[in-house]
């Protein structure tokens, strides 16, 4: 703001009314001064010319007269060669008789002076032909007048007039006292001075005696050279500091001048006094002109300036108090202006509110956290970026990234460089997956659209990281639903064949074993039957491995230390692996009680370790380990369990071949082996799942080629339950007398187990279907101590059979038999206490001895 | 606000109308020679060529922009005027004063100019008592021994050997130092110096008389140590009885010499530093310029004013002021005087040739 301002209306205004003010007054002023000073001029200059005229007159006539002297004694003298005798009385006569004359010389052609006056020997004898005048006027035969010289007597200025005879001249020394005498007689004004210039140009006469004793040379004064060239006149010179305007007249037969001179300041007094009022007049007209045209400018300034304060208070942002009221009459430029300027502010005011409205909405869209704004410059340097694309790029704020470029943050060049030329050619890139890299190397993937303006584009990305990743995760679990579903099928299959199966070899046994029990011991035959049985026996056990895996065997699970049954296994285990391999075991010392059946977990380890075993031909360590586990709800899911909590954790690790990972997804599939054709079944790690699934639990694999294999398994925790819960059952079962309500849809099972409970003591009340199984339980209430129901049964099945009986009589003992998983029918909620479950197929001794149990604890 | 502007403009337009062009004041420079009484002739000339070489400098722009402006004061050869001159001069501001003409004058306002650290620069003193002292007088005039010795060898070399002086005691520090050098020389020489007569300049009563008293001594060579007035009235005292060789000082040696001395002074002899009948393009330059200006003929002492403006004027290109004027003189110490080159030595007295003059049908002119 400091550049030079522009004059302010007030000055301009007062300045132009100063100026018309001075113009007039001004150029009537010049004229004036001007005027008056050429006509004192011309006055003075008449005058002055005047005087000296009259004074060169009368030097002329005083000088003439000392000539006619001078002449009378030339005459006298004549022809004469020497001067005559009494020359001398007639000199001195003369000299006495003239106060002019102070002395009188004859001087001879050689300049010697012949005779003198007033006497004096030092002057006779003397030569004067030093002297220019005197061999002038010899020279010429004409007077000559010296210039102002020193009377060598008096030392004296005076002057010498030469009046030459034939052989004589006379030689009258002129006292200057007489021209000084006219000098001082003349007055020119009050101040004028009067003087007598010699032809030499040194002062004769003048009222400053000084000039002329000095012998002053005045032919530097311009009116005295001027007339000393013979030109008379009027001219202003310098002397001594002053100005003065001076007349010169000569005096023509000396070549004399006559100078009369007045200070200019004097001489032009009248025009000074003109001058100051001149002046004097100007000021007030100055003063005058300014006054009214600052007071002019005072309606319009006053208008002028209450717009100014109004455009303040618009640039400070106050609409409202704008423009004040108009007061009086103003003037209608300036009313109009005001107008204008009125519907200027409420135009601007609406725009502005309008603009802001629209430049919030813009920032809010811009500066929400959620979609990354960009623009950059078609070279790449970013113009603007919103805090939101700054974080995406790991800066704290898009004002960190103005002026950087662009391409340092995408993780491809060549990305980048595709979409900008998608950009530039097409003027837009749609929905294009990048990706960025953070100065900490974070990548993170976006969804960009870009849109070309000109010279910039303009980037609107969109975070879809989190997106991207939960892809990914849906992508593993679904795979993994994938690989649990086909693990499922191939297990129900499994599971389905193996029960029918089971039945089948249910019905076998107890036929066998009613025929072995026929048959004396002797029979021929009884080699036949015990073959029957092994065989049984074999396919019993392959059904129950099949059923293992699918999750289909009825499982005994009851509260178990884990780690008892490690320990209890452990001589199995060890001659299962073989010398080559060594065992560790690390195993806490309090128990780790789960909800298990410990046949079916040392089934587990067995299978585990045969595994282990072959995955180390050259020998290795196996280890396992058990301990407490924490499994919270996330890594719950992922490992397919419903729920997180307290578990126990059973690790077997080997140091083993190791497997890829490929080979590690599909280890729990059945029949899926690696071992050459014929050895191993294929079903080892399926079984393990299997059983760890149907307890619900987890198994997981751990396993790198080279690396060894971790096989890990998660059993959900249990309080420690009774010490007896454990006892081994060893007793020959105890038989009974009650009355048993038997619900079995196929005959042959039926048959057999009636035989067998009838063998122990037992009344047997048959029922063929579930619906036939209360029937007969309504009818038979009162002496029913025992319900022993098939689970799958037609009409209804056995748990809707045993809720049917409970309805009637609560709290009658129900024994479910099945072939099926357990954990369904804990599913369904069957009244605690009242049910228990036994797995098909069961062995007659099993079957009594659960009987027992359960008629007892009722 | 507005009160204020507006007297502000005011004012503006009143000092534009009112105020002059103010021209720099002029550097003054003082000149005190006697202009009247008996050696107003040296003055007069001192006067005129120092007026001619001030309007030369004014006429080629001055010093550094200003003007000179010569102060002109006469001592009338009187102790008390010329005292009075020197401290007006000093209280008018005057940077520097060309004279005194004479050595007695300079004898008087010395003092003053030492005290007041005006300096002086006299064309014209020559008096061996101011040489070599490092005072506030700068002479351009070679001594009065130099020129003594001269004289006394040029006589003696013309085989006179009895000489008569006469001798003007009004300015007795200069002729009684010219005086007593001539004569010393003059008798180591061989010669002899019969008598010494002295008067006082415009108080005698009979030059004849004088005259008449001297050559009854019988000499061979008149040594008149005096002004011009006096050396012209003397010689034409002298040739009314005898043809004897006459001597004459540089100071005597001006136009009235020949103008009052008439055929008296043909043959005379004098001592001068300027050759009036110079050549040279500057000196003739000047001499037509002096005559056009005064009307009258070149001497030596307007050509040693002109010299001493030009000294003056030098030293003042370089300090401009009173103060220090001197030792930028002397600082210079060369410079380019009408006839050739001016050296002033440290006590800032002038190292100059010696010439011989004589009057030769009216005219001056150099003999050796």
């Amino acid at each position: 703001m400091s550049h030079r301002r522009a004059p302010s209306l007030r000055l301009l205004l007062a300045g132009m009314f100063v100026a018309i003010g001075i113009a007039p007054t001004l150029l009537l002023g010049i004229f004036a001064v001007r005027f008056a000073a050429s006509r004192v001029r011309e006055q003075l200059t008449a005058r002055n010319e005047q005087v000296a005229r009259a004074i060169s007159a009368e030097l002329n006539r005083s000088l003439e007269a000392q000539l006619v002297h001078l002449r009378e004694i030339a005459l006298a003298l004549g022809d004469a060669r020497e001067p005559p005798p009494g020359i001398g009385v007639l000199l001195s006569l003369q000299v006495r008789a003239n106060d002019a004359i102070a002395q009188i010389d004859v001087v001879n052609r050689a300049g010697k002076v012949v005779a003198t006056a007033p006497e004096d020997p030092d002057v006779l004898g003397t030569d004067l032909s030093g002297h220019p005048h005197v061999r002038e006027a010899f020279a010429t035969g004409e007077p000559t007048w010296s210039s102002a010289t020193i009377s060598m007597r008096t030392g004296e200025p005076v002057l010498t007039l030469v009046v030459p005879g034939r052989s004589l001249a006379v030689v009258g020394v002129v006292s200057l006292r007489a021209l000084a005498e006219i000098v001082e007689r003349t007055r020119v004004g009050i101040h004028g001075e009067v003087s007598v210039i010699d032809r030499d140009g040194t002062f004769i006469a003048h009222r400053d005696a000084r000039f002329v004793h000095e012998q002053e040379n005045a032919r530097g004064l311009s009116p005295v050279r001027e007339a000393l060239d013979g030109r008379e006149g009027t001219a202003d010179f310098e002397l001594e500091g002053k100005t003065w305007l001076g007349s010169a007249a000569t005096v023509p037969p000396m070549g004399w001048v006559v100078l009369v001179a007045e200070p200019a300041e004097r001489a032009y007094r009248e025009v000074a006094t003109l001058r100051n009022a001149m002046l004097l007049a100007l000021a007030g007209a100055v003063l005058a002109a300014a006054l009214v045209g600052a007071a002019s400018a005072r309606p319009i300034l006053r208008q002028v300036e209450a717009l100014t304060a109004g455009a303040r208070r618009i640039a400070a942002g106050d609409y409202d108090r704008a423009l004040p009221a108009a007061r009086g009459r103003g003037i209608r430029e300036v009313d109009d202006l005001a107008a204008s300027f009125a519907s200027m502010v409420s135009a601007v005011r609406d725009r502005e509110e309008e603009l802001a409205r629209s430049e919030r909405n813009y920032r809010t869209i811009v500066s929400a956290p959620l979609v990354g704004v960009v623009r950059a410059s078609l070279s790449g340097e970013i113009l603007f970026a919103n805090d939101a694309f700054a974080r995406m790029v790991g800066v704290e704020t898009g004002a960190a990234l103005a002026g950087r470029h662009a391409g340092a943050f995408w993780a491809e060049p060549g990305e980048r460089a595709k979409v900008l030329e998608r950009t530039v050619e097409t003027g837009s890139a749609v929905n294009v997956e990048m990706r960025v890299r953070s100065s900490a190397g974070e990548e993170r993937h976006l969804l960009v659209n870009v849109a070309r303006e000109g010279e910039t584009l303009t980037t609107v990305a969109v975070d879809i990281t989190g997106r991207k990743k939960a892809d990914a995760e849906r992508a593993e679990l679904e795979h993994q639903l994938a690989h649990a579903q086909r693990l499922e099928a191939v297990g129900r299959l499994a599971g389905g064949i193996a029960h029918d199966f089971n039945n089948l070899l249910t019905a076998i046994v107890g036929f066998a074993n009613a025929l072995r029990d026929s048959l004396p011991e002797d029979h021929p035959e009884n080699e036949s039957v015990d073959g029957i049985l092994a065989a049984s026996k074999r396919a019993a056990q392959l059904t129950r491995s099949l059923l293992a895996y699918g999750r289909k065997q009825v499982l005994d699970p009851r509260p178990t230390d884990v780690g008892e049954v490690v320990r209890t296994v452990e001589k199995l285990l060890r001659r299962v692996i073989g010398e080559d391999v060594e065992l560790s075991l690390d195993l806490p010392e309090r128990p780790l009680v789960a909800a298990v059946d410990p046949g079916q977990i040392e089934q587990v380890l067995v299978n585990l370790c045969a595994n282990a075993r072959d995955a180390m031909p050259g020998g290795g360590s196996l280890r396992i380990s058990a301990g407490p586990a924490e499994v919270d709800d996330a890594e719950a899911l992922r490992l397919g369990l419903p729920r997180g909590g307290a578990f126990v954790r059973i690790a077997v690790s080997d140091t083993g071949v190791g497997m890829t990972k490929e080979v590690a997804a599909r280890v729990f599939e059945p029949f899926f082996t690696t071992k050459p054709a014929g050895k191993g079944t294929g079903l080892g790690l399926a079984i393990v799942y299997g059983i760890v699934r149907q307890h619900g639990g987890a198994v997981s694999v751990k396993s790198a080629p080279g690396e060894g294999t971790e096989v890990t398994l998660l059993l959900r925790a249990r309080e420690a339950a009774r010490e007896d819960a454990l006892e081994e059952e060893d007793a020959p079962p105890r038989g009974g007398s009650e009355t048993i309500l038997l619900g079995e849809d196929d005959p042959l099972v039926r048959k057999s187990v009636r035989r067998a409970l009838e063998r122990a003591g037992y009344t047997v009340i048959e029922a063929m279907d579930g619906e036939d199984a209360v029937e007969k339980f309504g009818a038979n209430a009162g002496r029913v101590a025992l319900c022993l129901l098939d689970v799958v049964m037609p009409r209804k099945n056995g748990r809707e059979a045993a809720e049917a009986i409970a309805a009637i009589r609560p709290g009658v003992p129900v024994l479910l038999a099945s072939g099926y998983t357990a954990d369904v029918l804990e599913d369904r909620g069957l009244p605690a206490g009242t049910t228990e479950i036994i797995a098909k197929p069961v062995a007659p001794d099993t079957l009594l001895r659960k009987i027992r149990e359960v008629i007892d604890r009722a | 606000m507005a009160g204020r502007s507006r007297a502000a403009l005011a004012g503006a337009v009143l000092a534009a109308l009112l105020a002059g062009c103010k021209k720099p004041e002029p550097i003054r420079v003082g000149l005190v020679a006697g202009l009247t009484g008996r050696h107003y002739d040296l003055g007069i000339s001192i006067r005129n060529g120092a007026t001619l070489a001030v309007e030369e400098v004014n006429a080629s722009g001055g010093i550094g922009g200003r003007r000179l402006a010569l102060l002109v004061r006469d001592d009338g050869q009187d102790p008390a005027i010329a005292r009075a001159a020197v401290e007006s001069l000093v209280r008018e501001g005057a940077v520097a004063i060309v004279g005194p003409a004479t050595s007695s004058m300079a004898a008087e306002i010395l003092p003053i100019a030492d005290r007041e650290k005006i300096l002086l620069v006299s064309p014209t003193v020559s008096s061996s008592r101011f040489q070599g002292l490092d005072d506030f007088l700068l002479m351009l005039h070679p001594s009065t021994a130099r020129s003594a010795q001269a004289m006394s060898s040029t006589v003696v070399g013309r085989g006179h050997r009895a000489a008569v002086v006469f001798q003007d005691v009004s300015n007795e520090v200069y002729t009684g130092a010219w005086s007593g050098e001539f004569a010393a020389d003059f008798e180591r020489r061989g010669g002899k110096v019969l008598k010494r007569i002295r008067f006082v300049s415009g108080k005698v009563e009979s030059y004849a008389a004088l005259v008449k008293e001297g050559l009854a001594a019988g000499p061979d060579v008149v040594v008149i140590v005096a002004n011009a007035l006096d050396t012209a009235s003397v010689a034409q005292q002298v040739r009314k009885l005898s043809p004897v060789q006459i001597v004459g000082t540089e100071w005597s040696f001006t136009n009235d010499l020949v103008r009052h001395g008439g055929s008296a002074v043909e043959g005379a002899l004098f001592p001068v530093k300027v050759n009036l009948q110079d050549v040279s393009p500057r000196y003739a330059r000047f001499r037509e310029a002096y005559g056009a200006r005064f009307a009258k003929p070149v001497d030596f002492a307007a050509v040693l004013a002109h010299d001493a403006v030009t000294v003056v004027a030098e030293g003042l290109r370089k300090a401009p002021a009173r103060e220090g004027l001197r030792a930028a003189i002397l600082g210079v110490g060369r410079f380019q005087g009408l006839q050739g080159e001016t050296v002033l030595d440290a006590a800032g007295d002038s190292q100059v040739r010696q010439l011989v003059a004589t009057v030769r049908e009216g005219k001056q002119r150099v003999v050796e």
